[in-house]
């Protein structure tokens, strides 16, 4: 009987161990670290779908925070050769974790194209991201906040690059930045660093869904949002984009300078700009507000659906450089965090006190649809749709809190002394202080009756059930005068 | 000795046991952070499994009574009520692994449930197939539902659909000016704001999904999405909307519907959303006489619709497509039929500096481009006056294929299809003179049946038809430099007429 028992019990030690050496030999296969686990055709297996970011914990492995996971995912060549994502949206994050090298910091090559999926939550930066080609950047929503914190200011001064000379030796493409904003650290001592710089990155590199929020929270200047220099072409669309300059302009006070708080700086031609607002804190009385929220010195560019508040400028066209052959249409200007002068400025080679215009720009072949500017704000300001320093017009004045709206104002090119243009009005206003004295803008206007008032010098009218000697009409000095044929 | 050897025997399998145990406890598939939901990496010893939060997978958390009440435990857990702790900052919630019965939501939506309510911040993405919803889905700030695609993942009302707590009968609602006193005192439940400034909340979105409210079977109009509290950075793209009741329906569907009201007291605003991108809309012969794609209103602007086909196949066509009485709102590529007009614009309010483009027009359809002409208080055609509802309107390429291509009201002119079932360009400007009736206004159309500048390098013939008589006050320019018989033609009474 004991020896029975002593048998049963041994052959109960046996099959436990049986049980569990077959437990462990049937367990996964091994998988690279940071692979997806996932139910094979016996037993769970790794799949290379993605790599997880949050296998490779911090303070492991000489993993310090989320820059280090990614770049050693990188550095260890573990992204497939194709390509490949990494999702780094189970990394958590503090802020008293910043990271000290970029993602992409001491590659020797260049590395396969990726995708990098960032968390929820604030990445605090002390060094600038320069993004290899074809790798895109995604965090989750807005909620994915990329916050500076460098020790000194960087020799191209933004937070992030897209693409160097490094990287994109002979230029890049693919270069993407989705669903992020860029910020401020708390605590950041380096001021006036940029959000986004495009010098390298053409084809199907773009910007979609980001926020440049307060990029200057003390003193000093703000930086620029967005920039798209001249070796950028082709790049785009830039859609759906926020900035909001930092608390440098909010001050209103004279001593302020907000020179660099613009929220696009474009240099080459783009597939445009499709949907963004640019504010910034300034008031009326502020003798150096923002200048300029967009600076277009590029040909061939499509700015859409855009929102300011608060720049002396909406749109400066050609203020450093020559902008000819681009299209604006459906911008507005409001006073919500402050006035905006002009909603769109057309430079003509000269300095225009508070403006951004220089005598290197110039202006051509500019069409615009679709412009509404709002005065007011509680005090006493004119607002002007149009400013075209080129013809010397200024187009639609609104004050207080009307709204001024144009529908199609077409700059053409030089012409006898004057220019090709068109426009549907409305009509010159008056001067102000502030303001050149315009010339009238001639529309051409048509009724089935003769016309009546007042009219802009030059217009021209049709009267659509008019004679021989009542059909056309010229406005000389003000009064419409028929033009007998 | 027996004994002795039974005791190691009991020893050693106590151990085995012990060591099983201890193997089991340490064994790669557990770890410390795993919560039902995260999803299973191999970790640094190359085996599996750790638990990673990259998301949240809804099908392996414990299933709620069906996908919404599941999404809303999800989002309310505090880990003590059976699911994890939510993240303060949001989170993905993969809800792709859900299927079958689970789909048909009857109790509410993931963020409402009876009077329950919650706002956190979250991605859900939404299974294949379709999502039986019996109340709307209050969208909150920050947050987006994402579907498999148009026609894959399809939310459909179910017969008994109904309003939520904020009374709008709309399917998806981006954002709400609901307010009640379980949140914070003066401020709306969903997107901030209140009593002295507009609801806003940013970054709300609807994506790759089909509204389906063929179901339903109420007396109101039902609305596909609603958005009168999210601004920036919010938007619908690669959405669908279907109403095709297999009955006559009394009213009907308004797909879209963004609405800016800061002149009320309820202080709504979408001001600068959207874009509203890659919309179709399909309403079917059962649809209600209301039935129509979009409505925009406000003086706010906006994004715009960039991409939408809205068709309808009712015996009466539906009175409008898309109603603009709003300002500074783009709205190209756009296909429409069925309706009697195409885009009404400025019928019930202001609609200035707004640009369409791109637009085409089917068979069936009386105005492709209707533009009224209404006058309101709030109108500022020319600014500090009231006048006209419209003006500074920008169309570009407009086509029709049946009806008239644009019927501008405020001047009188009708652009027939037989005549120009092609407009380059019409531009409605402003109020010239003083002259209210007729109206004089500045504008400027490439369709010789109107008044417009012509050129080319010969002369017209002196006499010759201009076109239509309606052409009168038309312009000519002769660019040939040699030309003896004229320079510049003035269209008189349908005959060109030399003025120069």
């Amino acid at each position: 009987m004991g020896i029975t028992r002593a048998s049963a019990a041994r052959w109960m030690l046996i099959g436990t161990l049986t049980i569990f050496f077959t437990c462990w030999t049937s367990s996964p296969a091994q998988g690279q670290e940071g692979d997806n686990a996932v139910f094979g055709t016996s037993a769970v297996t790794s799949s290379t779908a993605y790599i997880d970011a949050s296998a490779f914990p911090t303070g492991t492995g000489g993993h310090t925070d989320i820059c280090s996971i990614i770049n050693s995912i990188y550095v260890n060549n573990l992204v497939p050769s194709g390509g490949g994502v990494i999702d780094a949206r189970g990394v958590a994050l503090s802020g008293s974790n910043p990271c000290t090298i970029s993602p992409w910091s001491g590659l020797t090559s260049l590395p396969p194209p990726s995708t990098v999926l960032l968390p929820a939550g604030v990445i605090v930066i002390d060094v600038q991201w320069v993004i290899p080609n074809g790798t895109r950047i995604i965090g989750d929503r807005r909620d994915t906040q990329i916050a500076e914190d460098f020790a000194s200011t960087p020799t191209d001064p933004f937070m992030i690059l897209m693409g160097n000379s490094t990287f994109c030796p002979s230029g890049c493409e693919g270069i993407v930045i989705q669903d992020v904003t860029l910020t401020q650290w708390t605590t950041a001592s380096v001021l006036g660093i940029g959000g986004i710089d495009n010098e390298y990155a053409g084809q199907f590199s773009y910007v979609d869904h980001v926020v440049v929020n307060g990029m200057g929270t003390g003193v000093g200047v703000d930086g620029v949002g967005l920039k798209i220099g001249s070796g950028a072409a082709n790049s785009g669309p830039y859609t759906n984009v926020n900035y909001t300059a930092g608390a440098n302009c909010t001050s209103g006070a004279a001593s302020v300078s907000c020179a660099t708080a613009v929220c696009v700086q474009i240099q080459a031609s783009t597939r445009g700009i499709h949907g963004m607002t640019c504010t910034a804190s300034s008031t009326a009385t502020d003798t150096t507000p923002p200048p300029a929220a967009v600076e277009l010195d590029a040909d061939n560019n499509s700015i859409e659906d855009v929102h300011f508040e608060g720049f002396y400028d909406g749109v400066v066209v050609g203020d450093s450089a020559g902008a000819a052959g681009n299209v604006l249409i459906n911008l507005t200007g409001g006073y919500g965090l402050g006035p905006v002068t002009n909603e769109v400025h057309i430079c003509n080679g000269a300095a225009v006190s508070m403006s951004a215009c220089t005598t290197s720009g110039s202006a051509a072949d500019l069409t615009i649809l679709g412009l509404g500017i709002g005065g007011g704000g509680g005090s006493a300001f004119n607002a002007y749709a149009i400013r075209d320093d080129v013809t010397g017009t200024i187009v639609d004045e609104s004050s207080n809190a009307s709204e001024g709206t144009v529908g199609i104002y077409a700059l053409g090119e030089s012409d006898s002394g004057g220019h090709s243009r068109f426009t549907t009005g409305p009509f010159t206003s008056g001067a102000t202080t502030s303001q050149p004295s315009p010339n009238p803008s001639p529309v051409w206007g048509t009724g089935s009756s003769a016309p009546t008032g007042s009219c802009p010098t030059g217009a021209i009218f049709s009267h659509t059930a008019g004679s021989t000697s009542t059909t056309l009409y010229v406005c000389v000095s003000s009064a419409w005068t028929a033009i007998t044929l | 000795m027996r004994i002795a050897r039974n005791f190691v025997v009991r020893w050693m399998f106590c151990a085995a046991i012990a060591v099983l145990l201890v193997a089991m406890s340490v064994a790669p598939s557990r770890t410390e952070a795993q919560s039902a939901g995260n999803k299973a990496v191999y970790n640094s010893s190359s085996t599996c499994c750790s638990a990673s939060s990259a998301y949240i997978d809804a099908s392996a958390v414990t299933q709620g009574t069906d996908l919404c009440n599941t999404l809303y435990l999800i989002l309310t857990g505090n880990g003590t009520n059976g699911y994890a702790a939510y993240p303060n900052g949001g989170a993905v919630i993969d809800a792709r692994g859900i299927s079958g019965l689970a789909l048909n939501c009857t109790s509410g939506s993931p963020w409402v449930q009876g009077t329950n309510l919650n706002s956190s911040v979250a991605t859900i993405l939404l299974p294949a197939g379709t999502v039986t919803i019996s109340k709307t889905w209050i969208i909150p700030e920050f947050s987006r539902v994402i579907g498999e695609g148009p026609g894959v993942t399809t939310l459909a009302t179910a017969s008994t659909f109904s309003s939520s707590i904020d009374s709008v009968n709309a399917m998806v609602e981006l954002g709400s000016t609901y307010t009640s006193t379980s949140c914070t005192s003066g401020t709306y439940c969903f997107c901030g704001g209140g009593t002295t400034r507009p609801a806003d909340c940013v970054s709300v979105g609807v994506r790759d999904l089909t509204l389906d409210a063929s179901n339903y079977t109420g007396g109101s109009l039902i609305i596909g999405v609603e958005n009168e509290a999210s601004q920036e950075l919010s938007f619908v793209d690669h959405v669908e909307f279907n109403d095709a009741p297999s009955s006559a329906q009394s009213n009907g569907m308004l797909g879209l519907k963004v609405y800016t009201d800061t002149a009320g007291g309820s202080l709504i605003s979408a001001n600068n959303s959207g874009p509203y991108s890659n919309l179709i809309f399909t309403a079917g012969s059962n649809a209600g006489v209301g039935t129509q794609c979009a409505s925009i209103t406000g003086v706010a602007g906006t994004r715009g619709i960039h991409g939408l086909s809205c068709m309808a196949s009712l015996t009466t066509p539906p009175a409008a497509a898309i109603t603009l009485d709003g300002n500074s709102t783009s709205i190209e590529d756009v296909y429409i039929n069925g309706f009697g007009d195409g885009i009404r614009v400025g019928s019930v309010g202001p609609a200035q500096a707004d640009v369409l483009s791109n637009i085409a027009g089917g068979s069936s359809l009386t105005n492709l481009i209707n533009i009224e002409n209404q006058t309101g208080g709030s109108s500022s055609c020319p600014p500090g006056s009231s006048a006209q509802n419209v003006c500074d309107l920008s169309i570009l390429h407009a086509t029709s294929a049946a009806g008239t291509t644009i019927d501008d009201q405020v001047t009188g002119a009708s652009l027939s299809n037989s005549t120009d079932p092609l407009v380059g360009m019409y531009i409605l400007g402003e109020q010239l003179g003083t002259s209210t009736s007729p109206i004089q206004y500045s504008r400027f159309s490439t369709s010789p049946t109107y008044p417009t500048w012509g050129v080319g390098n010969t002369s017209p013939a002196s006499g010759s038809s201009c076109n239509a008589t309606s052409a009168n006050g038309s312009l000519y320019s002769n660019s040939s430099s040699s030309s003896t018989t004229g320079t510049l033609f003035v269209c008189v009474s349908g005959a060109w007429v030399k003025a120069k």
